[in-house]
């Protein structure tokens, strides 16, 4: 018993901290319908701030005060008033994008601002760490575990009673319902919503850096795992119930507690499962409980007043327009093509390279969220799982690359359907859940294997050989035609598939998906060959990613970058191939570019903050922002040259004014 | 064995609220019957279940014997339950023409084949001859190649019975059809009905313009708080002291 208790002890600070968070998440996602993904972000900022001001000898009250109590809640009102709520209620997929962004591009702003050196474990709060303050059932207690139980009750305490007691309370309890109908009674839901925003990030903050002194040194990652562990704590209580997350975090705590001890720390369950509880949990929760299932249904019975999305550029776009970016774009193309051949310099032709590459593995979120009409954050895991099979097969099995990556698609296509089974009956917030769960579960339990992942030290994958030609010369100009042919082999298959049949289907899958299924589509068909196809092309890409660096380990393709595409794509179009190739371009060109500025702005994260920024116009723009802009300039300069004639088309940017309220009937 | 749709003892509950208590009802081929009642008596959910939206916590639903009750809406689609709903559910960004397509190909029992995932997209000549005949019944013709998102919500309302009746459907069902439709596309409406009837098709018709069911239906329902408190003719119903109780409520 007592060996028992001392495992499980250690476990409960842990739990405390995850049942903070989740407490937070159930509140903004009850009052705002927004499922806050940057939670992980905002407790690491405030970690990180609360860090450097104490490194910097202030006093830790100040430093508390200043991270905890101003910052945090600071946060959570510009996102509430400057993001989440110009965005339609019913618009899951944008608010997802938008947390997404956040949670991508919050951590690597800090980085640019504050410098990316090591910082170690600030002090605690109020009590000593290295004190021992009583035993429990002879378990010592320090100062560490105790503060953290101390403050996730005291904040528990402390939201209850509000929500109980006071009229704000009862206001917020009624904006969970429907802050449309609170607005018909007449209370300026919005003032509600704020105070929900920055109550729920003033508790992501307080988790943060009650967690910052327990690992020896600040990682980011650290706070993805807390949030992913909030996460499934959270659907313990249907993202509904309050008491019901704080035991769930402080359970999975002790649970996890219990693993380290009673697991060798040699063995493979304390290296392969272990860290993998949080994910295995939520991912079995998302499958099996009907109340998550459901939570794509907007319980607000005004939310089918929200006019239908705008059409998007597609649609819309003329053809005159039409054909003059496409002229524009293949010549664009054709110049930087004979450019490559001839005059780039060797690292440019580099970068350019693993733009097509990039491009690959973003054709596969093409065809996933912009045809498909899903968010998956686990299109990089799929690019893993690609890459490891096919430099595995050539190293172990002496099978040409290029055969490999075909295999690796294959695998990817096997994995990428067997994942889409569990996700059958799932769409929208719990299906990306579930796919950033199986990117982390990936992580941690397979990748890390030799077998799987490659050696420590890096899985070599050659370059292909194609005939007498070997193309692992230097100069890798012979690569860039290989990607190049294959990406527009990749791009040909994807446009038919957009302009077939299937592609109808997927079109009114995704507008509706009820509507779709009462004319006899069958969705399930649909999402499964969707994730295949996109996994088969994630792999794709990712083998010939793997084969261009020629030697990858996992975190080449840890969830982080599957978020980070994710954002990528959907900032330059993600409804059209044309989209993913500016994604795969730009994204490599522009981190090539900023590569040139000084110190820590040149380091990479300037990049993904640009994105993460851009990425945050979802909501007004789903087309894309550049595709956006691009149709903004080529009108004004069709106008131009026609003399300030009539435009041949009007600008789409606002719904019809008759709104259709396309959307599904109330019984999803 | 019973031709048509047949509901048995289905009943549905949310939480407390028992939204069907053992309803039933027979809809034959060619009959067009009035679903009706005041709000929240049940209606849509019916059609819900009977669509396959909504899974019935008891009860039967069968259409000409074979029963569909553990069957997915698009499997019931297939087998000819067509429906439109009360709040649309249209595909914004295809066009008339791309709707009907899809709602006809979509249909074949057979299901999707592996050339249709590089196909161009084109009806065959069967598929065109529905889906025009679907365009000039509703009378859509002239806006067949505009994307739905700019229609108005009546046009939207007929692109989802086109949809809905462009394969011929066994059993329509219309959640309010009518409802933000202008005079003549009711008047549209109330002959595409009609005519779609006369085609054999049972029409199960909830409707709250008591005026374009006295006109339409042959026999009507009245549905309140989950249970059919009469049926029979038109005016029968509506003589009905426990019909006119719940419409005027308790007090009458
Ligand atoms: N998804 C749901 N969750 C909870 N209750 C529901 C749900 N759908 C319907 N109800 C309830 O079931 C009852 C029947 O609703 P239904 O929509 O079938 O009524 P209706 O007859 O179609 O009404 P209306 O004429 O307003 O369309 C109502 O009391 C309604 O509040
Ligand atoms: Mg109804």
């Amino acid at each position: 018993m007592s060996t028992f208790l001392s495992y499980a002890v250690p476990g409960v600070p842990f739990g405390c901290t995850y049942a903070i968070v989740a407490m937070g998440l159930v509140l903004t996602y009850r009052t705002t319908g927004v499922f806050n993904f940057a939670f992980g972000a905002q407790a690491y900022a405030s970690a990180f701030v609360y860090t450097v001001l104490t490194g910097q000898g202030v006093a830790v009250l100040p430093a508390f005060l200043i991270s905890v109590v101003v910052l945090a809640p600071a946060r959570g009102w510009i996102l509430d008033r400057y993001l989440f709520r110009r965005i339609a209620a019913t618009n899951t997929t944008a608010k997802l994008v938008s947390a997404v962004a956040i949670f991508v591009g919050l951590p690597q702003l800090v980085t640019l601002v504050f410098g990316s050196a090591t910082r170690f474990a600030p002090p605690t709060l109020f009590l000593n760490p290295a004190n021992v303050y009583f035993h429990l059932f002879s378990t010592p207690v320090n100062g560490l575990e105790l503060e953290t139980v101390i403050a996730a009750a005291a904040a528990v305490v402390a939201v209850s009673a509000v929500l109980r007691s006071s009229r704000l309370g009862l206001t917020i309890r009624a904006a969970v319902e429907s802050p449309r109908l609170l607005e018909l009674e007449g209370v300026r839901s919005d003032r509600v919503l704020s105070v929900a925003w920055m109550g729920s990030s003033f508790m992501a903050g307080l988790a943060g850096v009650l967690l910052a002194p327990q690992y020896p040194t600040l990682q980011f990652n650290d706070y993805a795992i807390l949030l992913v562990a909030a996460l499934a704590a959270a659907a313990l209580g249907d993202l509904a119930n309050v008491p019901m997350a704080l035991v769930g975090g402080v359970l999975l705590g002790v649970v996890e507690g219990l693993g380290s001890g009673y697991f060798s720390p040699s063995s493979i369950w304390h290296t392969g499962l272990l860290p993998a509880i949080p994910f295995l949990v939520l991912a079995v929760l998302l499958v099996t409980r009907p109340r998550l299932r459901a939570l794509e249904d907007s319980e607000d019975p005004l939310s089918g007043c929200d006019p239908p999305p705008p059409p998007s550029i597609i649609a819309t776009r003329g053809p005159e327009l039409d054909r003059i970016i496409r002229l524009g774009g293949r010549a664009l193309a054709l110049g930087a093509v004979i450019s490559v051949l001839t005059w780039v310099p060797g690292n440019w032709a580099f970068t350019l390279t693993s733009g097509l590459v990039y491009s690959i593995m973003f054709l596969s979120i093409t065809l996933i969220t912009g045809m498909g009409g899903e968010v998956s954050l686990c299109q990089a895991t799929f690019a893993g799982a690609g890459a490891f099979i096919a430099g595995q097969l050539a190293v172990h099995h002496g099978v040409p690359i290029l055969l490999g990556s075909l295999v690796g698609a294959l695998g990817a296509l096997v994995v990428g359907a067997i994942g889409a089974l569990p996700a059958l009956r799932l769409r929208g917030l719990p299906l990306a859940l579930l796919t950033l769960a199986l990117a982390l579960l990936a992580d941690n339990a397979v990748f890390p294997y030799s077998w799987a992942g490659g050696p420590p030290g890096g899985l070599f994958v050659p370059r292909p050989v194609i005939g007498s030609i070997s193309l692992a010369t230097t100069s890798s100009k012979g690569f860039f035609v290989l990607a190049l042919v294959i990406l527009v082999l990749c791009v040909i298959g994807v446009k038919l598939i957009q302009r077939a049949t299937v592609g109808r289907y997927l079109d009114a899958l995704r507008a509706s998906p009820i509507g779709a299924q009462s004319v006899g589509i069958n969705p399930s068909a649909a999402k499964i060959l969707v994730f295949a196809l996109s996994a088969a092309l994630a792999g794709l890409g990712g083998a010939l990613f793997g084969s261009l660096q020629q030697s990858i380990t996992p975190s080449d393709f840890n969830y982080q970058f599957s978020l980070v595409f994710v954002v990528v794509v959907v900032t330059t179009g993600v409804r059209t191939t044309e989209g993913a190739i500016q994604a795969g371009m730009g994204f490599v060109v522009l981190q090539q570019l900023l590569s040139y500025l000084p110190g820590r702005w040149g380091a990479g994260g300037l990049a993904v903050v640009l994105f993460a920024f851009s990425a945050l116009t979802y909501a007004s723009h789903p087309e894309g922002v550049v595709e956006y802009q691009k149709r903004l300039w080529t009108e004004r300069v069709e106008r131009l040259v026609r003399h300030g004639g009539q435009p041949p088309y009007t600008m789409a940017t606002s719904p019809p004014k008759e709104p259709a309220t396309a959307g599904s009937d109330h019984h999803g | 064995m019973a031709e048509g749709l047949a509901v048995e003892g289905l009943s549905v509950g949310f939480g407390g609220v028992r939204a069907l208590d053992g309803v039933d009802l027979a809809l034959r081929p060619g009959e067009i019957v009035g679903l009706v009642g005041p709000n929240g008596a049940g209606k849509s959910t019916l059609i819900n279940c009977v669509g396959g939206q909504l899974e019935a916590a008891a009860g039967r639903v069968s259409l000409d014997g074979a029963p569909l009750d553990s069957m997915p809406p698009y499997l019931r689609a297939r087998r000819g339950v067509l429906r439109t709903f009360q709040r649309i559910a249209v595909f914004p960004e295809l066009t008339v023409r791309e709707h009907l397509f899809v709602a006809v190909r979509a249909r074949r029992p057979a299901g999707t084949r592996w050339s249709e995932l590089v196909d161009r997209a084109q009806p065959n000549e069967a598929e065109a001859l529905a889906i025009e005949e679907a365009l000039d019944r509703v009378g859509l013709r002239e806006r067949a190649d505009v994307a739905v998102a700019t229609l108005p919500l009546g046009a939207c309302r007929l692109v989802e019975i086109a949809r809905a009746l462009v394969g011929g459907p066994r059993v329509l069902l219309a959640d309010e059809p009518s409802s933000g439709l202008d005079p003549r596309e009711a008047e549209t409406l109330a002959t595409v009905l009609r005519s779609v009837a006369g085609q054999g098709t049972g029409v199960l018709l909830v409707e709250h313009d008591l005026a374009m069911v006295a006109e339409l239906c042959d026999r009507v329902v009245v549905l309140h708080v989950g249970r059919v408190i009469a049926q029979g003719s038109f005016a029968e119903v509506m003589a009905d002291p426990t019909v006119q109780r719940a419409y005027l409520g308790h007090a009458a």
